[in-house]
Protein backbone atom coordinates (compact mmCIF):
# COMPACT_ATOMS: atom_id res chain seq x y z
CA UNK A 1 0.00 0.00 0.00
CA UNK A 2 2.96 2.04 0.68
CA UNK A 3 4.73 1.27 -2.03
CA UNK A 4 1.50 2.18 -4.35
CA UNK A 5 1.34 5.43 -2.99
CA UNK A 6 4.72 6.48 -2.97
CA UNK A 7 4.84 4.92 -6.55
CA UNK A 8 1.84 7.18 -7.63
CA UNK A 9 4.06 9.96 -6.48
CA UNK A 10 6.81 8.74 -8.18
CA UNK A 11 4.87 8.36 -11.42
CA UNK A 12 3.28 12.04 -10.68
CA UNK A 13 6.88 13.43 -10.76
CA UNK A 14 8.22 11.25 -13.62
CA UNK A 15 5.67 10.87 -15.76
CA UNK A 16 5.97 6.71 -14.90
CA UNK A 17 9.04 6.61 -17.12
CA UNK A 18 10.20 4.96 -14.29
CA UNK A 19 9.05 1.52 -12.84
CA UNK A 20 9.83 -0.29 -9.90
CA UNK A 21 8.14 -2.98 -8.06
CA UNK A 22 5.49 -2.51 -5.21
CA UNK A 23 7.30 -4.81 -3.41
CA UNK A 24 10.63 -3.52 -3.77
CA UNK A 25 9.48 0.13 -2.80
CA UNK A 26 7.65 -0.75 0.13
CA UNK A 27 10.49 -2.04 1.69
CA UNK A 28 13.20 0.86 0.59
CA UNK A 29 10.64 3.34 2.12
CA UNK A 30 9.73 1.65 5.24
CA UNK A 31 13.67 1.09 5.30
CA UNK A 32 13.95 5.12 4.87
CA UNK A 33 11.64 5.96 7.89
CA UNK A 34 12.65 3.63 9.90
CA UNK A 35 16.36 5.44 9.72
CA UNK A 36 14.98 8.84 10.08
CA UNK A 37 12.95 7.73 12.91
CA UNK A 38 15.45 6.25 15.09
CA UNK A 39 17.69 9.47 14.05
CA UNK A 40 15.19 11.87 15.32
CA UNK A 41 14.35 9.61 18.46
CA UNK A 42 18.53 9.70 19.41
CA UNK A 43 18.66 13.46 18.63
CA UNK A 44 15.28 13.76 20.33
CA UNK A 45 15.82 12.19 23.83
CA UNK A 46 19.51 13.95 23.81
CA UNK A 47 17.85 17.21 23.66
CA UNK A 48 14.67 16.27 25.89
CA UNK A 49 16.85 14.92 28.59
CA UNK A 50 19.24 17.49 27.87
CA UNK A 51 22.33 15.19 28.24
CA UNK A 52 25.97 16.24 28.41
CA UNK A 53 26.81 15.97 24.76
CA UNK A 54 30.64 15.15 26.11
CA UNK A 55 29.22 11.71 27.46
CA UNK A 56 26.17 11.07 25.34
CA UNK A 57 26.17 13.13 21.97
CA UNK A 58 23.53 13.30 19.58
CA UNK A 59 23.32 12.87 15.89
CA UNK A 60 24.29 16.47 15.27
CA UNK A 61 27.31 16.42 17.63
CA UNK A 62 28.55 13.22 15.88
CA UNK A 63 28.12 14.11 12.33
CA UNK A 64 30.16 17.79 13.12
CA UNK A 65 32.96 15.60 15.29
CA UNK A 66 33.41 13.15 11.64
CA UNK A 67 33.24 15.97 9.74
CA UNK A 68 36.18 17.74 12.19
CA UNK A 69 38.25 14.54 12.30
CA UNK A 70 37.43 13.50 8.93
CA UNK A 71 41.43 13.64 8.10
CA UNK A 72 42.32 11.71 10.78
CA UNK A 73 40.26 9.17 9.51
CA UNK A 74 41.06 8.68 5.83
CA UNK A 75 44.46 8.94 7.01
CA UNK A 76 43.98 5.68 9.78
CA UNK A 77 41.68 3.86 7.13
CA UNK A 78 44.04 2.12 5.02
CA UNK A 79 45.58 -0.26 7.46
CA UNK A 80 42.48 -1.26 9.10
CA UNK A 81 40.76 -1.92 5.88
CA UNK A 82 43.47 -3.48 3.79
CA UNK A 83 44.01 -5.77 7.32
CA UNK A 84 40.22 -6.57 6.72
CA UNK A 85 40.03 -6.79 3.55
CA UNK A 86 43.03 -9.20 2.96
CA UNK A 87 42.25 -11.28 5.62
CA UNK A 88 38.99 -11.46 4.47
CA UNK A 89 39.43 -12.75 0.97
CA UNK A 90 42.19 -15.34 2.20
CA UNK A 91 39.71 -16.67 4.65
CA UNK A 92 37.62 -17.06 1.89
CA UNK A 93 39.76 -19.00 -0.24
CA UNK A 94 40.98 -20.77 2.74
CA UNK A 95 37.60 -21.61 3.35
CA UNK A 96 36.40 -22.91 -0.13
CA UNK A 97 39.94 -24.96 -0.81
CA UNK A 98 39.39 -26.42 2.67
CA UNK A 99 35.71 -27.57 2.15
CA UNK A 100 36.73 -29.44 -0.70
CA UNK A 101 38.20 -32.63 0.79
CA UNK A 102 35.93 -32.63 3.78
CA UNK A 103 32.64 -32.74 1.05
CA UNK A 104 34.65 -34.62 -0.95
CA UNK A 105 35.33 -37.61 2.30
CA UNK A 106 32.80 -38.03 4.98
CA UNK A 107 35.67 -39.58 6.98
CA UNK A 108 37.57 -36.42 7.58
CA UNK A 109 34.31 -34.58 7.52
CA UNK A 110 33.38 -36.57 10.48
CA UNK A 111 37.05 -36.54 12.11
CA UNK A 112 37.01 -33.09 11.95
CA UNK A 113 33.46 -31.47 12.44
CA UNK A 114 33.78 -31.41 16.29
CA UNK A 115 36.89 -29.06 15.87
CA UNK A 116 34.88 -27.17 13.53
CA UNK A 117 31.98 -26.84 15.43
CA UNK A 118 33.79 -26.14 18.75
CA UNK A 119 36.17 -23.42 17.14
CA UNK A 120 33.00 -21.86 15.70
CA UNK A 121 31.34 -21.66 18.72
CA UNK A 122 33.97 -19.90 21.19
CA UNK A 123 34.21 -16.49 21.26
CA UNK A 124 37.45 -16.54 18.94
CA UNK A 125 37.49 -12.76 19.42
CA UNK A 126 39.08 -13.45 23.13
CA UNK A 127 41.99 -14.84 21.37
CA UNK A 128 43.19 -11.46 20.44
CA UNK A 129 46.10 -10.96 23.24
CA UNK A 130 47.27 -14.69 22.66
CA UNK A 131 47.24 -14.05 18.88
CA UNK A 132 49.37 -10.45 19.41
CA UNK A 133 51.74 -12.30 21.68
CA UNK A 134 52.79 -14.89 19.16
CA UNK A 135 53.16 -12.32 16.30
CA UNK A 136 55.01 -10.22 19.20
CA UNK A 137 57.47 -13.08 19.10
CA UNK A 138 58.15 -13.38 15.47
CA UNK A 139 58.72 -9.35 14.99
CA UNK A 140 57.75 -6.93 17.07
CA UNK A 141 57.81 -4.49 14.10
CA UNK A 142 55.18 -6.41 12.56
CA UNK A 143 52.96 -6.23 14.99
CA UNK A 144 50.36 -5.16 12.72
CA UNK A 145 50.35 -8.24 11.00
CA UNK A 146 48.25 -9.95 13.86
CA UNK A 147 45.55 -7.30 12.87
CA UNK A 148 45.51 -9.61 9.88
CA UNK A 149 45.73 -12.83 11.25
CA UNK A 150 42.61 -11.39 13.89
CA UNK A 151 40.58 -11.20 10.80
CA UNK A 152 41.10 -14.25 8.67
CA UNK A 153 40.85 -15.92 12.75
CA UNK A 154 37.60 -14.50 13.23
CA UNK A 155 36.05 -14.63 9.73
CA UNK A 156 37.20 -18.62 8.44
CA UNK A 157 34.89 -20.54 10.64
CA UNK A 158 31.60 -18.88 9.53
CA UNK A 159 32.72 -19.00 5.67
CA UNK A 160 33.95 -22.82 6.03
CA UNK A 161 30.87 -23.83 7.64
CA UNK A 162 28.50 -22.19 4.74
CA UNK A 163 31.06 -23.34 1.98
CA UNK A 164 30.57 -26.99 3.77
CA UNK A 165 26.96 -26.82 3.96
CA UNK A 166 26.67 -25.50 0.36
CA UNK A 167 28.46 -28.11 -1.04
CA UNK A 168 26.68 -30.56 0.39
CA UNK A 169 23.34 -29.22 -0.04
CA UNK A 170 22.69 -31.44 -3.10
CA UNK A 171 19.34 -33.11 -2.91
CA UNK A 172 19.41 -37.13 -3.07
CA UNK A 173 17.60 -37.14 -6.11
CA UNK A 174 20.84 -35.35 -8.13
CA UNK A 175 23.05 -37.10 -6.42
CA UNK A 176 21.51 -40.61 -7.71
CA UNK A 177 21.44 -39.16 -10.92
CA UNK A 178 24.93 -38.61 -11.15
CA UNK A 179 26.33 -42.06 -9.25
CA UNK A 180 23.70 -43.45 -12.68
CA UNK A 181 26.14 -41.03 -14.90
CA UNK A 182 29.14 -42.82 -13.04
CA UNK A 183 30.39 -38.97 -12.48
CA UNK A 184 33.59 -38.62 -10.31
CA UNK A 185 33.81 -36.51 -7.67
CA UNK A 186 35.91 -33.96 -9.28
CA UNK A 187 32.63 -34.17 -11.91
CA UNK A 188 30.16 -33.71 -8.88
CA UNK A 189 32.07 -30.52 -7.94
CA UNK A 190 32.21 -29.32 -11.17
CA UNK A 191 29.05 -29.50 -12.55
CA UNK A 192 26.62 -29.41 -9.35
CA UNK A 193 28.29 -28.58 -6.38
CA UNK A 194 30.51 -25.51 -6.92
CA UNK A 195 26.66 -23.79 -9.12
CA UNK A 196 24.73 -24.84 -5.99
CA UNK A 197 26.90 -24.16 -3.00
CA UNK A 198 27.15 -20.45 -3.91
CA UNK A 199 23.54 -19.32 -2.48
CA UNK A 200 25.70 -20.47 1.22
CA UNK A 201 28.72 -19.24 0.15
CA UNK A 202 27.27 -15.85 -0.61
CA UNK A 203 25.88 -15.92 3.07
CA UNK A 204 28.68 -16.59 4.57
CA UNK A 205 30.48 -13.75 2.49
CA UNK A 206 28.34 -11.45 4.20
CA UNK A 207 28.81 -12.34 7.52
CA UNK A 208 32.25 -12.61 6.73
CA UNK A 209 33.54 -9.43 5.83
CA UNK A 210 31.78 -7.93 8.99
CA UNK A 211 33.62 -10.40 11.34
CA UNK A 212 36.89 -9.53 9.55
CA UNK A 213 36.46 -5.84 10.03
CA UNK A 214 35.97 -7.16 13.67
CA UNK A 215 39.12 -9.23 13.98
CA UNK A 216 41.16 -5.96 12.23
CA UNK A 217 39.52 -3.45 14.58
CA UNK A 218 39.96 -5.38 18.04
CA UNK A 219 43.29 -6.43 17.08
CA UNK A 220 44.11 -2.67 16.47
CA UNK A 221 42.53 -2.11 19.85
CA UNK A 222 44.66 -4.53 21.51
CA UNK A 223 47.51 -4.06 19.65
CA UNK A 224 47.77 -0.18 19.44
CA UNK A 225 49.02 -0.41 16.13
CA UNK A 226 48.00 2.43 14.05
CA UNK A 227 44.87 2.63 12.32
CA UNK A 228 40.95 3.10 12.78
CA UNK A 229 40.65 0.42 15.70
CA UNK A 230 43.58 2.33 17.74
CA UNK A 231 41.92 5.82 16.61
CA UNK A 232 38.57 5.00 18.16
CA UNK A 233 40.21 2.93 21.17
CA UNK A 234 42.34 6.10 22.66
CA UNK A 235 39.43 8.01 21.44
CA UNK A 236 37.56 6.41 24.52
CA UNK A 237 40.47 6.39 26.39
CA UNK A 238 39.96 10.72 25.98
CA UNK A 239 36.62 10.54 26.77
CA UNK A 240 35.97 11.75 23.23
CA UNK A 241 32.63 9.93 22.96
CA UNK A 242 31.55 12.05 19.95
CA UNK A 243 34.87 11.01 17.99
CA UNK A 244 34.33 7.19 19.08
CA UNK A 245 30.76 7.59 17.62
CA UNK A 246 32.28 8.93 14.44
CA UNK A 247 34.32 6.34 14.02
CA UNK A 248 31.85 3.76 14.47
CA UNK A 249 29.72 5.38 11.96
CA UNK A 250 32.51 5.23 9.23
CA UNK A 251 32.91 1.29 10.08
CA UNK A 252 29.53 0.90 9.52
CA UNK A 253 29.11 2.63 6.67
CA UNK A 254 31.75 0.32 5.17
CA UNK A 255 30.81 -2.80 6.32
CA UNK A 256 27.37 -1.90 4.74
CA UNK A 257 29.15 -1.09 1.75
CA UNK A 258 30.98 -4.11 1.25
CA UNK A 259 27.83 -6.29 2.19
CA UNK A 260 25.54 -4.42 -0.73
CA UNK A 261 28.53 -5.30 -2.94
CA UNK A 262 28.55 -8.90 -2.36
CA UNK A 263 24.98 -9.09 -2.42
CA UNK A 264 25.31 -7.18 -5.73
CA UNK A 265 27.78 -9.84 -7.12
CA UNK A 266 25.51 -12.81 -6.28
CA UNK A 267 22.65 -11.59 -7.63
CA UNK A 268 24.35 -11.11 -11.06
CA UNK A 269 25.58 -14.69 -10.40
CA UNK A 270 22.97 -16.30 -8.95
CA UNK A 271 20.15 -15.23 -12.01
CA UNK A 272 18.47 -18.24 -10.61
CA UNK A 273 16.86 -17.94 -7.65
CA UNK A 274 16.27 -14.17 -5.43
CA UNK A 275 19.41 -13.02 -3.49
CA UNK A 276 19.19 -12.30 0.32
CA UNK A 277 20.97 -8.74 1.69
CA UNK A 278 21.20 -10.42 4.80
CA UNK A 279 23.36 -13.42 5.30
CA UNK A 280 21.99 -16.10 7.91
CA UNK A 281 24.16 -16.82 11.13
CA UNK B 1 13.08 -36.40 -37.94
CA UNK B 2 13.71 -38.57 -34.93
CA UNK B 3 15.46 -41.32 -37.30
CA UNK B 4 18.67 -41.50 -35.72
CA UNK B 5 17.37 -41.87 -32.23
CA UNK B 6 15.42 -45.29 -33.76
CA UNK B 7 17.88 -46.46 -36.13
CA UNK B 8 20.51 -46.41 -32.78
CA UNK B 9 18.56 -48.31 -30.59
CA UNK B 10 18.10 -51.04 -33.25
CA UNK B 11 21.61 -51.27 -34.12
CA UNK B 12 22.56 -51.10 -30.67
CA UNK B 13 20.51 -55.03 -30.16
CA UNK B 14 23.57 -56.57 -31.62
CA UNK B 15 25.03 -59.31 -29.37
CA UNK B 16 21.11 -60.36 -28.21
CA UNK B 17 20.38 -61.56 -24.46
CA UNK B 18 17.03 -62.29 -24.16
CA UNK B 19 16.57 -60.60 -20.58
CA UNK B 20 17.11 -56.65 -20.60
CA UNK B 21 16.77 -56.30 -17.09
CA UNK B 22 16.36 -59.44 -15.08
CA UNK B 23 16.42 -59.62 -11.16
CA UNK B 24 17.21 -63.42 -10.14
CA UNK B 25 16.42 -64.25 -6.37
CA UNK B 26 17.07 -60.56 -4.99
CA UNK B 27 17.10 -59.70 -1.27
CA UNK B 28 17.44 -56.29 0.04
CA UNK B 29 17.42 -56.04 3.49
CA UNK B 30 18.53 -52.64 5.21
CA UNK B 31 20.84 -52.65 8.37
CA UNK B 32 21.81 -56.20 7.59
CA UNK B 33 25.46 -55.47 7.53
CA UNK B 34 25.30 -53.20 10.99
CA UNK B 35 25.64 -54.67 14.28
CA UNK B 36 21.86 -53.52 15.24
CA UNK B 37 19.03 -55.79 15.55
CA UNK B 38 17.03 -53.56 13.46
CA UNK B 39 17.15 -54.92 10.12
CA UNK B 40 14.15 -54.46 7.73
CA UNK B 41 14.00 -57.09 4.67
CA UNK B 42 12.69 -54.81 1.85
CA UNK B 43 12.81 -57.21 -0.85
CA UNK B 44 12.22 -61.20 -0.49
CA UNK B 45 13.41 -63.37 -3.24
CA UNK B 46 12.41 -61.28 -6.46
CA UNK B 47 12.33 -63.38 -9.70
CA UNK B 48 11.83 -60.77 -12.61
CA UNK B 49 12.55 -60.58 -16.10
CA UNK B 50 11.98 -58.02 -18.56
CA UNK B 51 12.43 -58.77 -22.23
CA UNK B 52 14.13 -56.55 -24.91
CA UNK B 53 11.69 -53.86 -25.76
CA UNK B 54 8.73 -54.74 -23.32
CA UNK B 55 6.97 -52.15 -20.86
CA UNK B 56 6.75 -53.30 -17.81
CA UNK B 57 4.80 -51.51 -14.07
CA UNK B 58 5.68 -52.22 -11.27
CA UNK B 59 2.59 -51.81 -8.52
CA UNK B 60 2.55 -51.78 -4.83
CA UNK B 61 1.42 -50.17 -1.47
CA UNK B 62 3.48 -47.93 -0.03
CA UNK B 63 6.77 -48.71 1.50
CA UNK B 64 6.31 -52.06 -0.25
CA UNK B 65 10.21 -51.60 -1.85
CA UNK B 66 9.17 -50.34 -5.05
CA UNK B 67 12.20 -47.67 -5.23
CA UNK B 68 14.43 -49.94 -4.12
CA UNK B 69 13.68 -52.45 -6.79
CA UNK B 70 14.40 -49.62 -9.27
CA UNK B 71 17.67 -48.45 -7.58
CA UNK B 72 18.93 -51.94 -7.73
CA UNK B 73 18.66 -51.94 -11.03
CA UNK B 74 20.21 -48.74 -11.21
CA UNK B 75 23.39 -49.37 -9.50
CA UNK B 76 22.80 -47.44 -6.89
CA UNK B 77 22.02 -49.73 -4.18
CA UNK B 78 23.52 -53.42 -4.10
CA UNK B 79 20.93 -56.41 -3.48
CA UNK B 80 21.83 -58.38 -0.26
CA UNK B 81 21.21 -61.40 -1.98
CA UNK B 82 20.85 -62.39 -5.56
CA UNK B 83 21.92 -60.57 -8.69
CA UNK B 84 20.41 -57.97 -10.70
CA UNK B 85 21.81 -58.05 -14.62
CA UNK B 86 21.41 -55.93 -17.36
CA UNK B 87 22.07 -56.89 -20.99
CA UNK B 88 23.36 -60.21 -18.76
CA UNK B 89 26.02 -58.48 -16.96
CA UNK B 90 25.82 -57.47 -13.19
CA UNK B 91 25.36 -54.21 -12.81
CA UNK B 92 27.56 -53.92 -9.93
CA UNK B 93 30.24 -55.30 -11.89
CA UNK B 94 32.94 -53.04 -13.88
CA UNK B 95 31.66 -54.67 -16.81
CA UNK B 96 28.62 -53.16 -16.70
CA UNK B 97 28.15 -50.27 -19.24
CA UNK B 98 26.65 -47.35 -17.63
CA UNK B 99 25.27 -45.75 -20.75
CA UNK B 100 22.67 -48.86 -21.09
CA UNK B 101 20.71 -47.39 -18.36
CA UNK B 102 18.84 -44.14 -17.88
CA UNK B 103 16.96 -43.05 -14.49
CA UNK B 104 13.73 -40.89 -14.45
CA UNK B 105 12.83 -39.56 -11.04
CA UNK B 106 9.77 -38.89 -9.18
CA UNK B 107 10.82 -34.79 -9.27
CA UNK B 108 12.76 -33.05 -11.74
CA UNK B 109 16.30 -33.24 -11.26
CA UNK B 110 17.16 -30.46 -13.86
CA UNK B 111 20.18 -28.18 -13.05
CA UNK B 112 18.85 -24.62 -11.94
CA UNK B 113 21.72 -22.71 -13.54
CA UNK B 114 21.78 -24.77 -16.69
CA UNK B 115 19.77 -24.29 -19.93
CA UNK B 116 16.99 -27.07 -20.96
CA UNK B 117 19.69 -27.84 -23.53
CA UNK B 118 22.42 -27.66 -21.15
CA UNK B 119 20.78 -29.78 -18.52
CA UNK B 120 19.78 -32.54 -21.59
CA UNK B 121 23.81 -33.14 -22.75
CA UNK B 122 24.71 -32.78 -18.89
CA UNK B 123 24.82 -36.72 -18.93
CA UNK B 124 27.03 -36.94 -22.11
CA UNK B 125 29.52 -34.52 -20.82
CA UNK B 126 30.24 -36.63 -17.88
CA UNK B 127 30.00 -40.13 -19.75
CA UNK B 128 32.26 -38.48 -22.50
CA UNK B 129 34.40 -37.13 -20.03
CA UNK B 130 35.31 -40.55 -18.30
CA UNK B 131 35.54 -42.25 -22.04
CA UNK B 132 31.95 -44.20 -21.52
CA UNK B 133 30.92 -42.87 -24.95
CA UNK B 134 32.56 -42.70 -28.28
CA UNK B 135 30.85 -40.47 -30.37
CA UNK B 136 31.63 -36.67 -31.19
CA UNK B 137 29.63 -34.27 -29.00
CA UNK B 138 28.09 -33.14 -31.93
CA UNK B 139 26.54 -35.72 -32.60
CA UNK B 140 24.97 -35.39 -29.27
CA UNK B 141 23.98 -31.81 -29.69
CA UNK B 142 22.23 -32.74 -32.69
CA UNK B 143 20.43 -35.13 -30.67
CA UNK B 144 19.71 -33.16 -28.22
CA UNK B 145 17.53 -31.15 -30.55
CA UNK B 146 15.84 -34.35 -32.13
CA UNK B 147 15.05 -35.03 -28.61
CA UNK B 148 13.52 -31.11 -27.40
CA UNK B 149 11.29 -32.09 -30.63
CA UNK B 150 10.33 -35.28 -29.16
CA UNK B 151 8.99 -34.48 -25.80
CA UNK B 152 7.21 -31.57 -27.32
CA UNK B 153 9.99 -28.68 -26.42
CA UNK B 154 10.30 -26.95 -29.27
CA UNK B 155 12.04 -23.75 -29.00
CA UNK B 156 12.52 -24.18 -25.06
CA UNK B 157 16.35 -25.18 -25.38
CA UNK B 158 17.93 -21.89 -24.19
CA UNK B 159 15.08 -21.39 -21.29
CA UNK B 160 15.65 -22.02 -17.95
CA UNK B 161 13.99 -24.89 -15.89
CA UNK B 162 12.42 -22.18 -13.67
CA UNK B 163 10.69 -20.99 -16.17
CA UNK B 164 9.13 -24.03 -16.79
CA UNK B 165 6.29 -25.84 -15.69
CA UNK B 166 6.47 -29.29 -13.79
CA UNK B 167 5.21 -31.08 -16.66
CA UNK B 168 7.72 -29.20 -19.22
CA UNK B 169 10.65 -29.90 -16.63
CA UNK B 170 10.01 -33.60 -16.24
CA UNK B 171 10.29 -33.80 -19.98
CA UNK B 172 13.64 -32.33 -19.76
CA UNK B 173 14.39 -34.80 -17.31
CA UNK B 174 13.44 -37.63 -19.64
CA UNK B 175 15.44 -36.07 -22.33
CA UNK B 176 18.26 -36.43 -20.48
CA UNK B 177 18.00 -39.70 -19.37
CA UNK B 178 17.08 -40.65 -23.34
CA UNK B 179 20.78 -38.67 -24.80
CA UNK B 180 23.01 -41.16 -24.67
CA UNK B 181 20.39 -43.59 -26.21
CA UNK B 182 20.22 -46.54 -23.58
CA UNK B 183 18.62 -49.24 -23.92
CA UNK B 184 16.94 -49.51 -20.67
CA UNK B 185 14.64 -46.56 -19.17
CA UNK B 186 14.37 -46.68 -15.49
CA UNK B 187 11.17 -44.42 -13.90
CA UNK B 188 10.18 -43.87 -10.60
CA UNK B 189 6.70 -42.57 -10.58
CA UNK B 190 7.75 -40.04 -13.19
CA UNK B 191 4.18 -38.56 -13.16
CA UNK B 192 3.54 -39.01 -9.61
CA UNK B 193 3.26 -34.98 -8.81
CA UNK B 194 1.92 -33.59 -11.80
CA UNK B 195 -2.15 -32.97 -12.17
CA UNK B 196 -4.22 -35.68 -13.69
CA UNK B 197 -4.25 -33.93 -17.04
CA UNK B 198 -0.58 -33.38 -17.72
CA UNK B 199 -0.14 -36.48 -16.61
CA UNK B 200 -2.10 -38.50 -19.35
CA UNK B 201 -0.57 -36.03 -21.69
CA UNK B 202 2.62 -37.42 -20.37
CA UNK B 203 1.63 -40.99 -20.28
CA UNK B 204 0.87 -40.65 -24.18
CA UNK B 205 3.65 -39.00 -25.04
CA UNK B 206 6.06 -41.54 -22.99
CA UNK B 207 3.75 -44.60 -24.92
CA UNK B 208 4.92 -42.56 -28.55
CA UNK B 209 8.52 -41.98 -27.43
CA UNK B 210 8.94 -45.80 -26.11
CA UNK B 211 7.44 -46.89 -29.94
CA UNK B 212 9.98 -44.57 -31.48
CA UNK B 213 12.85 -45.59 -29.52
CA UNK B 214 12.28 -48.85 -28.66
CA UNK B 215 13.11 -48.83 -25.17
CA UNK B 216 13.08 -51.49 -22.19
CA UNK B 217 11.17 -49.69 -19.85
CA UNK B 218 11.04 -50.68 -16.20
CA UNK B 219 8.19 -48.14 -14.69
CA UNK B 220 7.49 -47.74 -11.09
CA UNK B 221 4.04 -46.42 -9.75
CA UNK B 222 1.48 -46.28 -7.13
CA UNK B 223 -1.15 -45.32 -9.88
CA UNK B 224 -3.21 -48.98 -11.07
CA UNK B 225 -4.79 -47.25 -14.28
CA UNK B 226 -1.42 -45.83 -15.44
CA UNK B 227 0.19 -48.89 -15.02
CA UNK B 228 -2.57 -50.60 -17.05
CA UNK B 229 -2.93 -48.04 -19.61
CA UNK B 230 0.95 -48.38 -20.28
CA UNK B 231 2.36 -51.70 -19.47
CA UNK B 232 2.81 -55.22 -21.47
CA UNK B 233 2.81 -56.31 -18.00
CA UNK B 234 2.17 -55.27 -14.19
CA UNK B 235 4.18 -56.83 -11.40
CA UNK B 236 2.27 -56.81 -7.83
CA UNK B 237 4.49 -56.55 -4.35
CA UNK B 238 3.26 -57.35 -1.87
CA UNK B 239 4.27 -54.91 1.50
CA UNK B 240 6.94 -55.65 4.44
CA UNK B 241 8.65 -57.77 2.65
CA UNK B 242 8.18 -57.10 -0.51
CA UNK B 243 7.60 -59.83 -2.86
CA UNK B 244 6.36 -60.25 -6.14
CA UNK B 245 2.50 -61.04 -5.52
CA UNK B 246 1.20 -61.20 -9.23
CA UNK B 247 1.85 -60.48 -12.72
CA UNK B 248 -1.01 -59.50 -14.37
CA UNK B 249 -0.68 -59.56 -18.81
CA UNK B 250 -2.46 -56.74 -20.10
CA UNK B 251 -3.43 -57.55 -23.61
CA UNK B 252 -5.18 -53.94 -24.65
CA UNK B 253 -4.21 -53.07 -28.33
CA UNK B 254 -1.13 -51.47 -29.51
CA UNK B 255 -0.75 -48.22 -30.02
CA UNK B 256 -2.99 -47.11 -26.89
CA UNK B 257 -4.62 -43.98 -26.84
CA UNK B 258 -7.32 -41.74 -25.48
CA UNK B 259 -9.99 -44.29 -26.64
CA UNK B 260 -8.00 -47.15 -24.60
CA UNK B 261 -8.88 -46.13 -21.25
CA UNK B 262 -12.91 -46.02 -22.15
CA UNK B 263 -12.39 -49.34 -23.67
CA UNK B 264 -14.22 -52.59 -21.74
CA UNK B 265 -11.03 -54.30 -21.00
CA UNK B 266 -9.11 -51.77 -20.02
CA UNK B 267 -12.27 -51.69 -17.46
CA UNK B 268 -11.91 -55.17 -16.44
CA UNK B 269 -8.14 -54.95 -16.72
CA UNK B 270 -7.97 -52.27 -13.88
CA UNK B 271 -10.75 -54.30 -12.07
CA UNK B 272 -8.72 -57.27 -11.85
CA UNK B 273 -5.43 -55.04 -10.57
CA UNK B 274 -7.72 -53.30 -7.97
CA UNK B 275 -9.13 -56.82 -6.82
CA UNK B 276 -5.23 -58.10 -6.63
CA UNK B 277 -4.21 -54.96 -5.15
CA UNK B 278 -6.99 -55.05 -2.00
CA UNK B 279 -6.60 -58.47 -1.32
CA UNK B 280 -2.80 -57.82 -0.03
CA UNK B 281 -4.25 -55.19 2.74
Amino acid sequence: MIGSAVRKLGDGITGGRFSIDDDRLTRWTLSGLGLVLLIAFWEAVTTVLSLNPKYFPGPMGVVNELIRIWPAIVAALPNTLSAALVGYLLALALSIVIAIPLVASDRILNALMPFIIGTNTVPRIAMTPLVIYWVSFYSVSMLYLANYVMAVWVAFFPMLIAAIDGFRSIDEDTENMLEVYGATTWQEFKYVRFKNGLPFIFDGMKIGFVLAMIGAVVGEFVSGTFGIGSQAASAIGRTSIARAFAIVLVLGLISTGVVLIVYLIESKMIFWRESSIMGAE
Amino acid sequence: MNNKIEQQSRTGDAESVDHTISFDSVDKVYGADAVAEESVVALQDIDLDVERGEFVSVVGPSGCGKTTLLHMAAGILDATDGSVQINGVDVQSPRHERKEVGLVFQHPVALEWRTVRKNIMLPVQILKENGAINEDMSYYEDRADELLSLVGLEGFGDSYPNELSGGMQQRVTISQSLIYNPSVLLMDEPFGSLDAMTKDELNLELLRIWRETAKTILFITHDLDEAVFLSDRVVVLSPRPGEVADVIDIDLDRPRGEDTRGSTRFVELSAELHQHFKSLQ
